[in-house]
């Protein structure tokens, strides 16, 4: 009973958690990212009716990542004009989806008693990261991070940290 | 049987017990230390719900700021204060629809989701700490909690309230 008692916790506690992250890069086969050598941080937008995501304590916790990672990966930041300007948009969704419920053995006899499907909610953001060649104005790189995480807490914890994830990509491994 | 039937009881409500959720952030170059004085402005409440509304609610969490804003040495004055503190409640219901998904109840609204009952109701408390010569944000607590009885929330959010400034005042990293 033990046993059966903590697989229906497990699964009870494991319900409404979703982390399922997707992360994707793309830079121009043409651009020379050898040539880049400073970057100017231009806008940070937040499309988020979360109170957590949508405030600039958050938005100066990405853009302090994005510039720690950059100055790591040898791009030096300007004021203005870099050689690629970074902009930066994070939309935030909250999603509200089943997930499947448990079943358990009834008295004997009586077969399966099941809770049919549960309720699932949870918190996603989709960060997308554009570097801008400055004069060529043709966008050069782009990083889209999607996260879902269980509660937005988690996502204010996560974002800077995908920011960089998707940052050490850059610059692309070799030329396309 | 019995434990087999609390259990599923359980997990019915399983998404209402587990979705509390608190965030704090802070712009970490400020040195809180030096935020002396505080006044509070006029709370921002969302939502027509009388427990929400409600005059000894807003003096209970008027009570939690000021408590926790003296517990890190702050006064309060009524103008020319350093910081300026305020709150907002927001609220949405929830009605499990017959496949099991949440829908946001909102007034008004058409459809078979507007003909759901309510089964619990998400507040969202947001305290906000700003410097009070330029209104730049310095601090922002946000707390999500879910009752299934609305009336509840008098009861917990004052406790909320109080999480939100555990680690008040921030350090500087």
């Amino acid at each position: 009973m033990r046993g059966l008692l903590g697989f229906l916790l497990s699964v009870v506690l494991a319900a409404p958690i979703a982390a399922a992250d997707e992360w994707s890069v793309d830079a121009s086969p043409t651009a020379d990212f050898t040539r880049f050598k400073t970057f100017t941080l231009g806008g940070t937008r937040v499309e988020s009716g979360r109170p957590e995501l949508d405030n600039d304590l958050f938005v100066k916790q990405v853009q302090a990542a994005i510039r720690s990672t950059l100055a790591a990966r040898g791009l030096a930041e300007t004021a203005a004009q870099g050689d690629l300007a970074v902009s930066v948009v994070i939309t935030g969704e909250d999603v509200s989806t089943t997930g499947r419920g448990v079943s358990i053995a009834g008295p004997r006899g009586s077969g399966r008693i099941s809770t049919g499907p549960v309720s699932v909610r949870y918190a996603a953001a989709t960060l997308v990261i554009d570097l801008k060649a400055a004069g060529a104005d043709a966008f050069v790189w782009r990083g889209v991070y999607r996260d879902e995480e269980s509660t937005g807490s988690k996502l204010v914890a996560k974002l800077p940290s995908d920011a960089q994830k998707l940052l050490k990509e850059y610059p692309p491994s070799r030329p396309r | 049987m019995r434990v087999a039937a609390a259990m599923l009881g359980l997990l019915l409500t399983s998404v209402a017990l587990s979705a509390d959720d608190h965030a704090v952030l802070f712009d970490d170059h400020v040195d809180f230390s030096r935020l002396k004085t505080f006044s509070l402005s006029t709370p921002g409440v969302t939502t027509t719900r009388p427990e929400l509304t409600s005059p000894v609610l807003a003096s209970k969490l008027a009570a939690g700021l000021r408590t926790a804003l003296a517990a890190a040495g702050m006064k309060e004055l009524d103008q020319n204060a350093d910081a300026t503190v305020g709150y907002t409640l927001n609220a949405t219901d929830f009605g499990i629809g017959p496949f099991g998904r949440a829908h946001a109840l909102t007034p008004g609204r058409r459809g078979p989701a507007g003909a759901l009952p309510v089964d619990y109701t998400d507040v969202t408390l947001v305290v906000d700490i700003s410097d009070r010569p330029g209104g730049t944000l310095l601090w922002r607590g946000v707390y999500h909690d879910t009752e299934t009885k609305a009336g509840k929330f008098a009861e917990v959010l004052p406790k909320d309230l109080a999480k939100l400034f555990e680690k008040f005042p921030p350090r500087r990293k």
